[in-house]
């Protein structure tokens, strides 16, 4: 009978032993530590030229952050949680990217369960790739990943991530056009700008867009802008198209408008993306740039314009002057690639040598990318 | 009993046990759908109400023969804290019949739950057809006098609409189905889509306010974030406050305070580009913060002869200022050009920069910079501000920031800043546009006559808005024309 009693005793014990295990399971622990679902595949695709596989291990090794975000789902239930995790702008960036280089991202879940998040979306919020959840990692079903985005519904919270890809797709190409501001300047209408003490000139961006790159693009809601000094923005079409680019004196080339804040002004811009055109400016490439030579020129590279703009390639190039003459140059035809400077008159130029021996172009208006 | 018998008793008493406590709480639970009942509008605390005894106990009550649990609804608004001057209550069912009864007539009112009717109104003295059956929505509504609870439309010149979420949702919304995303599901090799929205109640700000075709207006928000917009985008009523939508850009303000139609073109965060452009163009710069002189009380000084080395100095430019208006909020928007969101002065309390001011752009400049101030430390910035006592025993420091000033003047600074605080500390104390306030005005301006005359390089002054300095930030800051805008002067 004592016997009985003690096995009972000790049943009792052991099943509040393994109660409490499981519950101590989930505790606290280092957002980074080490944990089962460490080598679970998530594949990404379109990010490189192949598709590749991440693990939860590869994302503890990029900085992590801790986000709070807060949903609320159909029936009124708010779903709370302190998500941790690399931003997808970190991952990103291990590849050269940035959220704005897509059109759309597209996580799927185990269950097949797939969202795209729109270019709306990438432009203004932050994604989490989280894999610590309220101080604990995320329960089994969650693994390896729970995506968060704080701002928008949980719908976009995709868990037990096994997909993710990356689409520059039909609704947002990258641009197959560069245009050089100094050589479009010099061919629009130019207004005096009041500036603190001196007139300067502007052109209006509505100018600018309406000869050189398709005003009519309903896809465009936003447009990007970089300056020489890293500052990133994305001003709506309506302001952009509102606005200025001073394009003489102090701070050139500055997008603003006299009914803007200067808060939204843009001194030393580098370059405007509107829809599939990239509006650059060399002088402000050539001096925020690294420089290249070729002989005895010296200038910035024209592979620095993909890089920067995210311009898409192409098998051959057509490259335009201001009194409209242009030229087709192969993949061969441009050699190493060529160099993009200011020639002895001040103008922009490019040279290149490649297969069909060197070539100049002078006054160098834009550059597009032909398939 | 053998031992196997006591081991399968006891094996067969736990899980018992187990299914027992299982059941238990299966039980608990309602058996019923419950939908969410919400009280909304002019409240500070906006909430869903899930349960029928999540109030508290139930009483018994009795009409017309039937008898009802049911819980107060004055217990209700209670709970939600509904702002001062609630007046009218809409008790709203779903198939959109709403009845309207007054605040002050809830003392036998009662909300019910059945299975049959969800949420019912029981008001046991008003007409029956005040007892809405299947209600979704309590909507508060106040007369719309407080105007820190409300959505204010100002321009430059005078204010257009007062409005509070309350009465917004009184009145006819657009219902807007905004895009959510939309997901999609494999099954059988088949995807399987769905689009989703969410149906926002919105309206245009020209619904509120005749505007002209082309207007701009500035959009404001509760942590001072803004928004220069046309008017394509939407206000949603959402619960107690307002959001602005722009489904274009999938662009959202939160708890908006406030709107100012056709905005001026400078505001006080000017200061930092102005002064940056002045020092990258190697000019020295001097720049004066009046705190507390807001553009109106400004205006009337010079109708009134109080300042007339200001009204003679330069063109005057009626500047936007920032909201919450409020010292060190202003002061933050001034030295860094940013919004309140950027360099993280939200409330009266936040003292850290997150961003760079104008001082660590003079430094990397390599240029020389002072601050001169007399209040305690607004905010902790890149140079150490020379503090300025007040050692006469005057009652302020204006008069010791003056000689400090005058002191400095020839020693060499790029960048010297100074802030007077007598106009706000008269304000405070006295009224806007009391004559002791006035007096300090022209005290203000009889020194920065003696000082601008005497400084060899540019000159920014500005009023600031520090009238609110003493009060809360956020829910008592007020956004209306006198607290938004201030004098700028730009000269030399």
């Amino acid at each position: 009978m004592k016997s009985i009693k003690k096995l009972s005793l000790l049943l009792v014990i052991l099943a509040l032993m393994v109660t409490m295990a499981a519950c101590d399971s989930k505790k606290d622990v280092p957002a980074n530590a080490p944990g089962p679902f460490d080598d679970q595949k998530i594949v990404v695709s379109g990010l490189l030229e192949r598709d590749f596989e991440i693990t939860q291990g590869d994302l503890k090794k990029l900085a992590a952050v801790t986000k709070h975000a807060e949903s609320t789902r159909s029936n009124g239930e708010k779903v709370i949680v302190d998500a941790t995790g690399p931003l997808l702008e970190t991952f990103l960036k291990e590849y050269g990217k940035t959220q704005k280089d897509f059109s759309r991202i597209r996580f799927t879940a185990g269950d097949k369960y797939s969202i795209a998040v729109p270019q709306e979306i990438l432009a203004s919020r932050l994604v989490i790739l989280s894999y610590v959840n309220d101080g604990r990692p995320l329960e089994d079903d969650y693994q390896p990943v729970r995506i968060v985005i704080p701002g928008e519904r949980a719908m976009y919270w995709v868990k037990n991530l096994i997909r993710m890809d990356f689409e520059t797709g039909a609704d947002q190409k990258p641009p197959n056009k560069v245009v050089f501001l100094e050589t479009a300047a010099k061919n629009l209408p130019q207004e005096d700008y009041q500036y603190y003490d001196s007139v300067d000139k502007a052109i209006k961006t509505q100018d600018l867009i309406a000869e050189y790159a398709d005003i009519n693009d309903t896809v465009v809601a936003n447009v990007f802008m970089k300056a020489g000094d890293g500052l990133q923005k994305n001003e709506t079409k309506a302001n952009f198209l509102a606005a200025f680019i001073k394009v003489t004196g102090q701070d050139q080339p500055k997008f603003l408008a006299p009914q803007f804040p200067q808060g939204m002004h843009i001194r030393d811009l580098l370059y405007i993306i509107y829809g599939q055109t990239a509006i650059f400016d060399y002088t402000e490439g050539s001096a925020c740039l690294p420089k290249q030579t070729f002989g005895d020129k010296e200038g910035i590279a024209f592979s620095q314009i993909f890089k920067q703009t995210g311009m898409a390639g192409g098998n051959k190039y057509k490259f335009t002057s201001a009194d409209g003459k242009s030229i087709v140059l192969t993949n061969p035809e441009l050699g190493e690639g060529g160099l993009i400077y200011q020639n002895a008159e001040g103008a922009v130029a490019f040279t290149c040598t490649g297969t069909s021996g060197k070539q100049n172009i002078d006054d160098l208006l834009s550059i597009e990318a032909l398939q | 009993m053998n031992k196997k018998g006591w081991i399968s008793g006891v094996c067969l008493g736990l899980l018992g046990l187990v299914i027992g406590v299982a059941a238990m709480g299966a039980i608990s639970r309602t058996p019923w759908y419950v939908p969410p009942l919400k009280v909304i509008g002019d409240v500070v605390n906006s909430f869903t109400l899930q349960e029928p005894n999540e109030m508290g106990k139930l009483e018994t009550i009795s009409l017309q023969g039937n008898k009802y649990k049911a819980v107060k609804l004055a217990e209700i608004i209670n709970r939600a804290q509904p702002v001062a001057n609630a007046k009218q209550l809409y008790l709203v069912g779903l198939d959109g019949f709403t009845s309207a009864i007054k605040v002050d007539d809830i003392d036998d009112c009662y909300i019910s739950f059945s299975a049959k009717n969800g949420w019912e109104a029981v008001n046991l003295k008003h007409p029956i057809s005040s007892n809405a059956k299947q209600i979704k929505e309590i909507v508060v509504v106040s007369d719309g006098s407080t105007r820190d609870f409300a959505f204010n439309v100002i321009d430059p010149d005078k204010k257009l609409v007062q409005i509070t979420p309350g009465q917004l949702l009184a009145r006819p919304l657009t219902e807007f189905p905004y895009p959510e995303g939309k997901a999609v599901i494999q099954n059988d090799g088949k995807e399987y889509e769905s689009q989703v929205f969410t149906k926002r109640r919105v309206f245009k700000l020209s619904d509120l306010t005749p505007v002209n075709e082309g207007d701009s207006f500035l959009v404001l928000d509760e942590k001072g974030e803004y928004r220069l917009v046309d008017n394509g985008g939407y206000f949603e009523v959402s619960d107690n406050h307002i959001n602005y939508l722009q489904p274009d850009t999938r662009s959202i303000l939160e708890k908006v305070k406030g709107v100012i139609v056709r905005p001026p073109a400078a505001g006080i965060m000017d200061i930092y580009y102005d002064t940056r452009h002045y020092l990258d163009n190697g000019d020295r710069i001097l720049v004066a913060v009046l705190d507390g002189l807001t553009y109106n009380q400004y205006s009337y000084a010079v109708e009134n002869g109080y300042a007339p080395f200001l009204e003679n100095y330069s063109m005057v430019i009626k500047a936007s200022g920032v909201y919450p208006p409020a010292a060190n909020v202003s002061l933050a928007a001034m030295l860094t050009g940013k919004e309140a969101k950027e360099s993280c002065i939200i409330t009266a309390g936040d003292r850290e920069l997150k961003v760079p001011s104008i001082f660590a752009e003079a430094v990397k400049l390599k240029k020389q910079s002072i601050l001169l101030e007399a209040d305690q430390k607004l905010l902790e910035t890149e140079v150490q501000p020379v503090s300025v006592t007040d050692k006469n025993g005057s009652g302020g420091a204006d008069d010791e920031l003056y000689e400090a000033t005058l002191a400095n003047l020839d020693k060499g600074y790029d960048l010297l800043m100074v802030r007077f605080h007598g106009i706000d500390d008269s304000g405070a104390r006295y009224g806007e546009s009391a004559e002791e306030t006035m007096q300090s005005i022209s005290a203000a301006d009889e020194y920065l006559k003696q000082i601008v005359n005497r400084w060899p390089g540019k000159v920014i002054i500005t009023g600031n808005q520090a009238a609110c300095t003493s009060r809360l930030v956020g829910g008592e800051a007020q956004f209306s024309n006198d607290a938004m805008f201030v004098p700028y002067w730009r000269a030399r």
